[in-house]
Parts: structure tokens; sequence; C-alpha cells
């Protein structure tokens, strides 16, 4: 399909940067993508959540950018930023008017080559505060905040680099000091480590003059070490129950599966769409309507470079028993494996697939953000045809064929109310 | 080469930007709306609004318009709820419907070679609803599991007593869309049915939409499938609420927290009124954007929270100023101090240098509100609910670009109000429970996670 293959260049600087030039002059606007080869996978076991805050601290300033500066040139200038950090890559973006790409360019190549020269003890000491009330907000203060911790925890053993959450364990965010973020920055923040997206309105030769002269200058220092992982099965099934500050029970059951991009991901994420994508879903349709077990339930396939698993989640309506959920669940699957899957349920979740490829054109932003994706995972930025095709070619037996990672031990983490504690 | 990083780039002279061309559609039936054609992907965005909400929910039957929009597409036209989403999806298409205190919003999303067959599902939706016993049954239950939870959220326990409190008990336009535990209960599934007869049925309704298909095609396409339904005139509205000149606490103890959620704010003028502008600029210094007073002080400066912004919220005929922050408990009082240092602040000094950081960043940041076709849907969705005129966005930069300082220190002045205050605080009460006396409230009142008064102190 011609709206899905973008037109785009691809180089490399002489100090390894790779640089994707897309340009789309539909409206005034450009946006600068880069992502760092270094997530939470990096960190060190005794100092988990250091690439998420050093993600704060890329936001404090550099030798020429003021603290709270790199905030205000962006916004003065009518544009959006953020920076989010997964376990594999740190992302940090501009979205600005066009005439501002410069803007956008030199403030990330500041901070990308001088930012130790405006590390202090104070800005660090201030978004380890932050960072700390980040944690409280959005994990520990929220009912079933804890859930993906826990998950992660349960599903990787503590050498594997998903063991930890992003975000870190409290006493390690209490515990960074500029030497961990100096070393940080000095092992992963290079050039060869990073690939910069600019998609808009640009003229070509104009933005490649401008990504060498601010990015140009910038050596790549070190080698960065390759990171090995080997997934091991779980040796067996594994329980927990959370008591939380929740009125509802929950039950997350998690299997282990593939990593990103691998060829069963396709089945995998259409099996999900199968199970629970629409009211038609089958476990929506047993669980939620026919047996009115359950609020909701959800099913779907995580994977990154180093893992992935497949989870369905639900939570119980009042008085109602996740062990009966859990066995609903099992025996859907079961029937789905070794019973039909309709023509209907698979076109019907294709052309689902299909028409969101199409709407997730709409925005600049996740476009060039889509190309950074495709090109760190797949090596090959327009891919958006080609992820599509891998959708459209799943058959019935290859959903059927999924069979196998879920005959292996699996994960269940169950949330119950913290006043059920201790009663049988 | 040298490169000088210590002087900031200049920008080069503003791109152009041309605002896409609003039409305005009225049909041979009354029914009228407002269309961008967008041609960038073969896609259609609809928005069919109809002119009621949770505000109309009568008394002892609050959660009904809610339940009403859940329950309108479980089964309609002679398809049941599973063949009807059916459908949807094979069509690649998507539905949302959803309400507020004053609308309800039917919204679809297609590629534009199925709008046609998806706007004929949306027309069986809003005209030949089923409103079948079971599905009642169950969805109801649902909605009361869904109060449950809210109880453990202490942002939603904030939002809602702020929304309740701020409007007051005399107006529902600030009431929880969900409804009262006690009224969900009661709700009957003749309740659902009446109220779709009395306002969506026959209610005003009007549609917004962009997308990749010609104005002609869609006017034909929403008389075929959308216009057979009468054209309401049923415009009962809901009562507007009665400032209260009493500066209030209430706060839910939420023991052991380790933060406070914070609200604080007061109810301001209409999103049509003349000051729309200079409030947007004063709005954008004190805290609408990251490095705003606010958010700059209490994150970047003392390290007490993640976030913390501020902002206008409005309902068709009223509106309010509404601070939200989530601080670490221990630090409670002095966020609270600083809060209400900057309120009072914003009322005095704005400098030269802030206002015009403030006007360009808006300014500057306007095309980037075209992009997407929800974006379009959701700007003309702004000119039809606040019946704002079809020059608003040709002139919103001039008018910004019009606002002096003095403009911004009258917003202020005019719309933070520190007598009709409403503050909410859900935490652990050790935290604050003894130091808020200090900020002079009328009224410190503890209240549970319902929104229901436990005591007067």
């Amino acid at each position: 399909m011609k709206i899905l293959s973008l037109d785009y260049e691809k180089y490399s600087l002489q100090n390894g940067l790779e640089v994707i030039l897309y340009q789309d002059a539909s409206l005034p606007i450009a946006v600068v993508n880069l992502w760092y080869n270094v997530g939470s996978s990096r960190d060190p076991q005794n100092k988990t959540g250091l690439a998420h805050l050093f993600e704060h601290m890329m936001f404090q300033g550099s030798k020429h950018v003021k603290k709270g500066e790199h905030f205000k040139f962006v916004q003065d200038s009518g544009g959006t930023l953020n920076a989010s950090t997964s376990f594999d890559v740190t992302n940090y973006f501009e979205k600005i008017p066009s005439d501002y790409l410069e803007t956008a360019l030199w403030l990330e190549s500041d901070r990308m080559g001088f930012f130790l020269e405006a590390l202090t003890d104070e800005t660090l000491a201030n978004q380890i505060e932050v960072v700390k009330n980040e944690r409280l907000e959005r994990y520990d203060n929220q009912p079933y905040g804890l859930t993906w911790e826990k998950i992660f925890g349960l599903l990787y053993d503590e050498k594997h680099p998903y063991h930890a959450p992003t975000i870190g364990y409290m006493n390690h965010i209490l515990s960074y000091n500029q030497k961990d973020v100096g070393e940080f920055f000095n092992t992963y923040y290079q050039p060869r480590n990073t690939s910069i997206v600019v998609a808009g309105d640009f003229e070509a030769e104009e933005a490649k003059d401008l990504i060498e002269k601010y990015f140009g200058e910038i050596n790549s220092t070190k080698e960065v070490s390759q990171l090995f992982s080997q997934d091991k099965e779980l040796s067996e099934s594994k329980n927990e129950i959370v008591y939380d500050a929740v009125s509802l029970e929950k039950i997350l059951l998690v299997w282990k599966t593939e990593k990103i991009f691998h060829e069963n991901n396709f089945a995998l994420d259409i099996l999900s769409d199968i199970l629970t994508g629409s009211k038609n879903g089958r476990l929506h349709n047993i669980l939620v309507l026919r047996r009115e077990l359950a609020l909701q339930v959800s099913a779907f396939q995580f994977s990154g470079k180093y893992g992935g698993f497949f989870c369905v989640t639900a939570t119980a309506k009042p008085g109602k028993s996740l062990d009966e959920i859990k066995k609903i669940i099992l025996t859907e699957l079961d029937n789905l494996f070794k019973h039909d899957i309709t023509t209907e349920e698979l076109t019907r979740s294709k052309n689902g697939i299909k028409a969101n490829f199409i709407y997730g054109m709409q925005s600049l932003d996740s476009v060039a953000n889509q190309l950074n994706h495709y090109n760190f995972y797949l090596g090959e930025p327009n891919s958006f045809s080609n992820e599509l095709s891998l959708y459209e070619k799943v058959e019935k037996e290859s959903v059927k064929k999924c069979e196998a990672y879920f005959d292996k031990p699996h994960v269940d983490l169950r949330f119950v109310p913290k006043d059920q504690e201790g009663k049988l | 080469m040298i490169i000088d990083r210590a002087t900031p780039p200049q920008s080069k002279e503003q791109a152009v930007f041309h605002l896409p061309q609003i039409q305005q559609i009225t049909l041979p039936s009354g029914l009228s709306g407002l269309f961008i054609e967008k041609a960038k992907l073969p896609m259609v965005q609809f928005m069919f609004v109809v002119s009621t909400g949770s505000a109309m929910d009568a008394v002892g039957k609050s959660g009904l318009a809610n339940l009403t929009a859940i329950l309108i597409d479980e089964g309609a036209g002679g398809l049941s709820a599973l063949e009807l989403n059916n459908q949807f999806e094979m069509l690649g298409s998507s539905i949302q419907i959803s309400i507020n205190h004053e609308f309800m919003y039917f919204t679809i999303l297609s590629l534009e070679e199925k709008f046609s067959e998806t706007l004929s599902l949306l027309g069986k939706i809003i005209s030949q609803p089923h409103f079948e016993q079971n599905e009642f049954l169950r969805e109801k239950s649902k909605v009361q599991a869904q109060l449950l939870n809210l109880k453990n959220e202490p942002d939603s326990i904030a939002d809602r007593i702020f929304e309740e409190e701020v409007f007051g008990a005399s107006s529902k336009l600030g009431h929880l869309n969900l409804g009262k535990e006690k009224d969900v209960e009661s709700l009957s599934n003749d309740d659902v049915k009446n109220f779709y007869h009395s306002f969506i049925e026959t209610g005003m309704a009007g549609f917004v939409c962009a997308g990749s298909l010609k104005v002609d095609e869609l006017k034909n396409l929403i008389q075929k499938h959308l216009d057979n339904r009468q054209v309401g005139n049923n415009s009962d509205s809901p009562k507007l609420p009665i400032p209260e000149k009493k500066r209030r606490l209430y706060f839910v103890h939420k023991n052991n927290a380790q933060q406070t959620e914070i609200r604080i704010g007061n109810l301001s003028g209409r999103r049509r009124d003349t000051d729309f502008y200079a409030k947007t600029v004063m709005n954008t210094i004190l805290g609408g954007q990251f490095n705003s007073r606010i958010n700059f002080k209490l994150r970047e400066k003392k390290g007490f929270t993640y976030g913390a912004t501020s902002y206008f919220a409005f309902r068709k005929e009223c509106g309010y100023f509404l601070l939200t922050t989530s601080v670490q408990s221990e630090h409670t009082f002095e966020a609270l101090k600083d809060i209400f240092y900057e309120l009072k602040q914003i009322k005095n000094v704005i400098s030269t240098e802030e206002l015009e950081a403030a006007k360009l960043s808006i300014i500057r940041k306007f095309p980037s509100n075209f992009e997407t076709y929800y974006q379009l849907v959701s700007g003309l969705n702004t000119l039809y609910t606040y019946d704002l005129p079809a020059s608003y966005f040709n002139d919103y930069p001039s008018n910004i670009k019009a606002i002096t300082i003095e403009d911004a220190l009258t917003a202020a002045g005019d719309n933070i109000n520190e007598e009709e205050m409403v503050a909410v605080l859900v935490g652990d009460k050790t935290a604050f429970r003894d130091l808020v006396g200090e900020f002079g409230f009328d009224e410190i009142i503890e209240m549970n996670e319902e929104g229901e008064r436990l005591i007067s102190l």
C-alpha cells in the first residue's frame, strides 16, 4: 500500500550517528526524534532505575543550555517535547514549527555532547526527589500499581535485563550519585549508540548540513559492549498474591513467548484479538457477557529485544471467584487451540490491524518514532508495509501453533483487597 | 569549523500556515454541522453530537445518562450487541460513545471506503436502539463495580469532590457522570428508555466531521443514513451554579498515604467570554506548561512532585479554574504555601518577557493543532459546543497577540478567586490537618471517598 511506504534517506555521520530523514510538507512542523540504544536493561543490578533517572537528568541543562532552558526554548518556539525510557531504549523528541528545526538540533546535540559540564549535586538531588514522586504517584500510590514490577520480577530471574522495573526500586532511586550518572553518560550517550530521525517540513540538504554542524564534532569514545542475555524458560509455575488497597480482585496469567519481531508474534497478536479484542472476543464474551464473572478482561503480547510474554488479565466482579475465572480462561484457550478458529475471527482481526496501520500515519511524531522503532529492531526504517504483510500472512494454523507456549509453566499473579489478608 | 554553541540559533522566517477551510453543512431536514476536507489519508472521523448529558439526570437518578450512553449500542436496528460490534470490526471501523454533563458524542472512525457502511450502523444505533433487559442488568452491575474501584483511586476521588463542590449541590454540572452508588442501584431499564425518548431521540443534535471525502458525498451519506431522525427542539438546559462566597477545604483521609492529591480552584466564566484569550495567556505563564511558574517551583526547584498543572475547564455556559498536583505527604503544607503564593503573585506581577514568551508559544503552536483527523474534529466540536463564531480560528492568533500585561493581570484577578476557592486534599490527614488553618478557610470539611460529608470542623 502506497501510503504505508515512506520515502526516506538514511546515512551515518563519521562518528557513527545514524540519521534518518523523512520529508512531509503537509504542515509547517518538524519532529526531531532520538533513540539512544540504552534502556533499563543496562541498569546495574544495585542501581535499578538509573537509565530512567538519566533521562530526567538530560533535561537539567548542558554546557550551553541552563537548567530549565531546554523546556523554555522548545515551549517558547511553540513546540512540544518529551522523553521515555523502556527496557531497551531511551527516546527523546521535539515537535516544533519547522523554522525552529535548528533550535531542536542545537538542544539535542548540546546534551549529547556537553552534558557532564552542567551536572551538579543540586540538579541530581532535585531529580531524585522528582523520580521518587513519580514512583509514588504512578506505582506505589495507585491501586494495582505494582502489577508490572511483580510480573517482570516473577517471570525473569535477577540476572535477566527485564527483571527490575524501569522506574527502579525506591532504595536504589535514593542512592544514585554523580559518579553513577557520569559513567552512564560516558558509556551509552555516544553518537554511535544513537539514531536520529528528522521528519516533516524541511529542505534535505539544509537539514544534513545542520545535523553535521551540531552533531559532527561529538566524538564517540569507546565501543559499547553488547548485552547478551539468555532467556531461560520457567522451570515451574509461580503464584503470588498481593494484598493491596483495591476493592476488586484481579488476576494476571502470563506465559513466556518470543522476542520482538519473532515470526510467531504476529499470530500471538491476532490470538489476543480473538480472545479479547472486542465484545466478540471469546474471553470477553464468556467472562464479561455470558457468565458475568468479570468487569473486564484483556489479553496482549509484549515483546522486547530480550524476551516476550503473553498476558491474560481479568478483574473480577464483586464476589466472583478468580479461580473460576482462571479455569474458564484455560478452558477457552484449550478450546481455541484444539478446535477451529473461524474465518470471520481471523478476518475481523486483520481488518482492524490494517485500518490501524493507516490511522497510525496521522501524526508526524508517531511516524517519526515508528521510523526509529523499525530502524532499531529491524535495521530498516520503512517497514510499515512489511510489518502489515506479516499480519496478513497469519493463518488459522499459525495461531493454533502458538499452543506450545501455553503448555509451559506460567505466572499467576493476583491482587486481593487488603482486608482479605489472613482470611481463607 | 568552530561552532558557536553559546548563542542559540535564530529561527528562520515563520513558515506560512494555511488554515483548513471549514464548511458549514445544512441538510433539508435542518440537521447541520461542520466539515473539513482533508485528503492526506483515506479516512473519515465523524462525530454526532446530541445536546444532552448527565446534568439531565433527574434527582435520585444520577448515572442515568451515562448508563443510557453505555447501553445505546448494545443492540440496535435488529442487530444484537455482538452482531453490531462484529459489523464494525469487519469494516475495520470503530465507534466510541461518550457522555459529559451536557453532550453525548457518537464518534466513528473509518476508512473512506467503509464510511457509508459505518455511518449506516451509526444510524441504527442512534434511531433504533433495543435496550434489552439482560444487557441493562449486566451493564448496570459493571458500573456499580467501577464505582467500587473508584474509591481506591486518590486522584479520581479528588477530581470528583472538586467538581461536585465547585459547582455545588444546586447545579448538576459537576456531579459524577457514573452516578452515586445508591442512585445507580435504583435505576431501571424503563428509566433508560425514557431518558432516550426524552433527550436523545428528539434532542437537539449536530455533527462535525473531518475526512478525505468531498462535502457533497458527506451530505448524501448523512441524508441517507442519519437524517430520518426528527430534528429535536428539546433545549432544556441545566441549572447554572451559584457561586458560594466561602473559602472551603475538603479532605479525605487515607491512612499512611505517601502522597497528597491537591486540587484548588473556583468557578469562572464561559468559554466564549471575551477574556478567554487573556486567561489562556495568563494560565500559560502560571501553570499551563512544563516551565510555568507552578511546575517549575514545585517540581524543578523543590522536588515535591512529579508534576503540577493548572487549566480552565468549561461547561457550555460556565467554567472553572483548577490547579492540580500530587505531592509527597510530608511536603503538603509547604506545597500549599507555594501554590497560594503563586495564585496571588500572578495577579500582581507578570513580566514582559513572560508575556511575550507565552504569546509566541501559543501562536506558534497553533498549526500543530490541525494535524490529525481527531484534532480537526475536536476543533470543530469546540466551535459547535461553545457557539463560537466561524471566524474563531482565523482570528485566534491575532486575539492572542493583542493581549497585554494588563489584560493578563486582570484575567488572573477576575478568574482566580480567593474568596470562593475550593480546595481538596486526599491523603494522610496527619500530614496537613493541624497546619491548614493558616490558609484562612471558612470551612474545613472531612469527606468520605464518595464525596459525602463526615464532620464539619
